[in-house]
């Protein structure tokens, strides 16, 4: 290894850190997985209790946002890719152009699932509560899906967030990364996609099983 | 270089199809079900696992705690669903008004 | 530069505050955290003390059951999350870890300052909330109590153990990584110290079973902000949902409060028994057979809430399967001790006194198991003496154990032995006479979490205070002594027990850099022979 110096003092070698590192990464992410699980859980109790009324809000969900944006990440996660691999090959400048392009599609995540999809859910009295817009038998179950929906939802936008940011570092930390030398990429990408992975499940959850039959 | 890309635009034409067959699932074939559009969901996160964050290029360490994460997110669920699917509710004369 | 270090002690190296407080030591932060958490472990010990004053009268002398709640909420919050949790991991630990494994460091040193930072933001957090009033909802924090009824800081106490939740999770995964990726050339998986195995099961808890508990904590807090939510009954939510998640932490941090104990006594049973440790690899699977079957159990603390029966039988059936790896290892430490050439030194006598103590909570878990017995059991005293003994004769025993057995290692310094045998020994007296009684009170029926009890109860309580307030002495005996070994201690050698295991070859206190040399390991763990102890006497 060419840079077989720039690694920590409990390391061995920089492959040793750099290994060290990605089962770390995997590590967290398996945490965050079951951060996630009461989230799950609570779905199939929630459901559970009186799946048809729960039904009438998950039809109340806009679809055609829900899959723009489940295209949005599944593109974003390309982009990513695409830029960790053009690292590997030591072309920083191409790398740059492809993380702009996932974080774009990202940031569009945001805009469209909080400036557009909540702020039209919100305005038609769909958070849960005294002023919760649904009446009539299915009032409770609606309630019961919306709280799980804006639960969920803000949990996996604030991930997303974070992630935007990290993002952004490595954008900005360009100039650090080489061929060889490019631990950083790899690890943000590797949470990067685990945020589309979250939404993957929640995306059915949310948009298609009230619809399905 | 363009091997890895035709492979990142492989497994993300992949994810798109899956998409569409859960669309298929919900809107078309009512037969699929719920249970088609769930276990198409599982396949997707599968494949972004595999497609997008090269699980099958780590090592045993890796592999075990991506594994350890599906066991007990699978304990999680399934002991936790077992009440609520088997509990018998009583009716009561008490109705909240 | 680096070889001047490797000559000087951790302790040494770098003498002031700031030198202390932005360290990345895995060493120094031990300290840190042994600071801390002593802290932790006399206010929650205080708040316990209130409350056995408070039951020497069965009108109760506190005067306020308001007040009498808060209490014991602070006593179980305390001492669950800033005490029990965390005691082993991160202070023996920590310090250990990569010492054992003849590492540098943990994998991942600034993740390890962090959760040092982040424990004592938790701390802050939840001080806050004592001092501001308290909460009255008891440690479990059950909706809909939580979420919609109680008065008191429940935010507050959420944030503080979501915040140190983080910290554990930290922790765990800097554990496992560095167990899987910086052992030592030659240190295999079959000759780590059963210490490691015991940490590397703790932390597989702490990393899968702390975030559930992190996400449940954030969906009360939304109920309880917004006044709606999936817990709420009103509108078909399920307030067992909480408990089923609570459980699905909190049981298993059951584990989390004795495993590393359970590390702990196999380093010190085989070390004053000059013998190999009996049946190393079964106490080895035994430990992550624990970690993994303690998840399939957490239905046992709802028998009584209205869960199915048929989910009841099931949790009640697996719950039997913990106690195959519990008794493996009570058996496996008594048959290390057989015909070994004892020393009872103070750690030997923590040690046994936890084997006695841990086995007696142990059987007791078992009367709470079945289904049929824990319908008259639960929320009695019975309950209360029964984790006690698990928790406080098992877990705190160990604690004290370790920490007077690599006191010499960490310090430099020996601790006074006659003191230190006298402290083991007035807590385990004072420790059996507060909590024993409380196995008839429950028997009898007496409740947990009331602040006033019928007359004839009086003399079991009675007991029970006076073995507290022995408990209490025992507990501060260590405070002082070993603070005075600090200053007058004599001076320890690389390996004052004659022990085995990498972190007894290297100074005491150990260099910043652990080892001059990184070692090879080429022995099995407990390779003790007995006719080389007897010359050592």
């Amino acid at each position: 290894m060419s840079d077989a110096a720039a690694h920590e003092f409990q390391f061995a070698s920089a492959e040793h850190q750099r290994e060290t590192a990605i089962s770390g990464i995997w590590l967290f992410l398996a945490t965050e997985a079951l951060f996630f699980g009461p989230i799950f859980l609570s779905w199939i109790f929630a459901r559970h209790a009186d799946p048809s009324a729960f039904d009438v809000g998950g039809r109340r969900t806009d679809l055609t946002i829900g899959l723009a944006n489940t295209a949005l990440l599944i593109a974003s996660s390309f982009a990513y890719g695409v830029g960790l691999a053009l690292i590997g090959f030591g072309r920083r400048r191409g790398m740059v152009a492809w993380l702009a392009i996932a974080w774009a599609l990202g940031a569009a995540f945001i805009g469209l699932k909080f400036g557009v999809e909540w702020r039209t859910e919100l305005s038609e009295g769909l958070f849960p509560g005294a002023h919760f817009s649904i009446h009539g038998p299915a009032r409770s179950g609606a309630q019961l899906f919306f709280a799980f929906y804006f639960f969920a939802t803000a949990l996996h936008g604030l991930h997303l967030l974070i992630g935007l940011g990290l993002l952004a570092w490595i954008i900005i930390q360009a100039e650090r990364f080489t061929a060889e030398n490019h631990t950083p990429v790899h690890v943000v990408g590797l949470y990067w996609t685990f945020i589309d992975v979250i939404w993957l499940i929640l995306f059915p959850l949310i948009y298609l099983i009230g619809r399905a039959s | 270089m363009t091997a890895i890309v035709l492979r990142l635009v492989a497994v993300a034409s992949l994810m798109f199809a899956l998409l569409a067959a859960e669309f298929a699932a919900t809107f078309v074939f009512s037969g699929w079900g719920r249970g088609g559009v769930a276990i198409i969901a599982i396949t997707m996160a599968a494949v972004a696992a595999f497609g997008f964050m090269d699980l099958h290029q780590e090592d045993v360490t890796v592999w075990l705690f991506a594994a350890a994460a599906v066991l007990w997110l699978t304990i999680l669920l399934g002991l936790g669903s077992l009440d609520p699917f088997t509990r018998s509710l009583f009716p009561t004369n008490s109705m909240t008004p | 530069m680096r070889d001047a270090a490797v000559q000087h002690s951790y302790l040494d190296d770098g003498r002031t505050l700031r030198s202390w407080l932005l360290t990345t030591d895995h060493k120094r932060i031990a300290i840190l955290y042994i600071v801390a958490i002593t802290f932790f472990f006399f206010a929650g010990g205080f708040a316990a003390f209130l409350i056995r004053y408070n039951l020497i009268s069965p009108k109760g002398l506190i005067g306020s059951a308001e007040t009498y709640n808060r209490l014991f909420s602070m006593h179980g919050i305390l001492m669950v999350w800033f005490f029990l949790v965390p005691a082993v991991p991160v202070t023996l630990g920590n310090f250990l870890v990569p010492l054992m494994l003849g590492a540098r460091d943990l994998a991942f040193p600034r993740l390890n300052l962090l959760s040092w930072y982040l424990f004592m933001a938790a701390g802050v957090v939840a001080l806050y909330a004592v001092v501001g009033g308290g909460v009255d909802t008891g440690w479990t924090f059950y909706t809909p109590l939580t979420s919609f009824y109680s008065q008191g800081h429940v935010i507050a106490a959420v944030v503080a153990i979501f915040i140190a939740g983080f910290s554990s999770i930290a922790t765990g995964l800097n554990f496992i990584v560095t167990i899987h990726k910086l052992r030592a050339p030659g240190m295999t998986w079959y000759k780590m110290p059963v210490f490691l195995w015991s940490l590397y099961a703790t932390s597989v808890i702490l990393v899968l079973a702390t975030p559930v508990l992190a996400m449940t904590l954030l969906l009360l807090a939304f109920e309880r902000i917004f006044g709606i939510g999936v817990f709420d009954p009103a509108i078909g939510g399920d307030p067992l949902l909480f408990q089923h998640l609570f459980w699905f932490y909190s049981h298993p941090a059951v584990y989390v409060m004795i495993l590393p104990g359970f590390g702990v006594i196999s380093e010190i049973i085989p070390a004053f028994s000059r013998k190999e440790l009996f049946g190393y690899k079964f106490v080895v699977w035994a430990s992550i057979a624990i970690a993994v079957i303690g998840f399939l159990v957490w239905g046992h603390h709802m028998f009584v809430a209205g869960t199915s029966l048929y989910s009841a039988l099931v949790f009640s059936l697996l719950s039997y399967m913990v106690a195959a790896p519990s008794a493996i290892k009570v058996f496996n430490w008594i048959a290390t001790m057989h015909k070994g050439y004892i020393r009872f030194d103070a750690p030997m006598l923590y040690a046994i006194g936890f084997i006695g103590l841990f086995t007696t909570g142990g059987l007791t878990g078992l009367f709470l198991a079945a289904l049929a017995a824990d319908v008259h059991l639960t929320q009695t005293y019975f309950v209360v003496a029964h984790f006690h003994y698990v928790m406080v004769g098992g877990m705190v025993s160990a604690y004290f154990a370790g920490l007077h057995f690599w006191w010499p290692k960490m310090t430099g310094h020996m601790y006074p032995e006659m003191w230190g045998r006298a402290g083991a020994i007035i807590i385990f007296v004072g420790f059996n006479l507060t909590f024993f009684p409380q196995f008839l009170l429950g028997y009898l029926g007496m409740p947990r979490r009331y602040f006033a009890y019928p007359q004839h109860f009086e003399a079991l309580n009675l007991l029970s205070s006076a073995g507290a307030l022995i408990l209490a002495v025992g507990y501060i005996l260590p405070l002082g002594y070993l603070t005075w070994s600090l200053l007058y201690g004599e001076r320890a050698s690389a390996n004052p027990w004659g022990a085995t295991g990498l972190e007894w070859t290297t100074a005491s206190p150990p260099p910043t850099e652990n080892f001059a040399v990184t070692p090879i390991v080429t022995q099995a763990p407990y390779q003790y022979r007995q006719a080389e102890a007897v010359n050592h006497e």
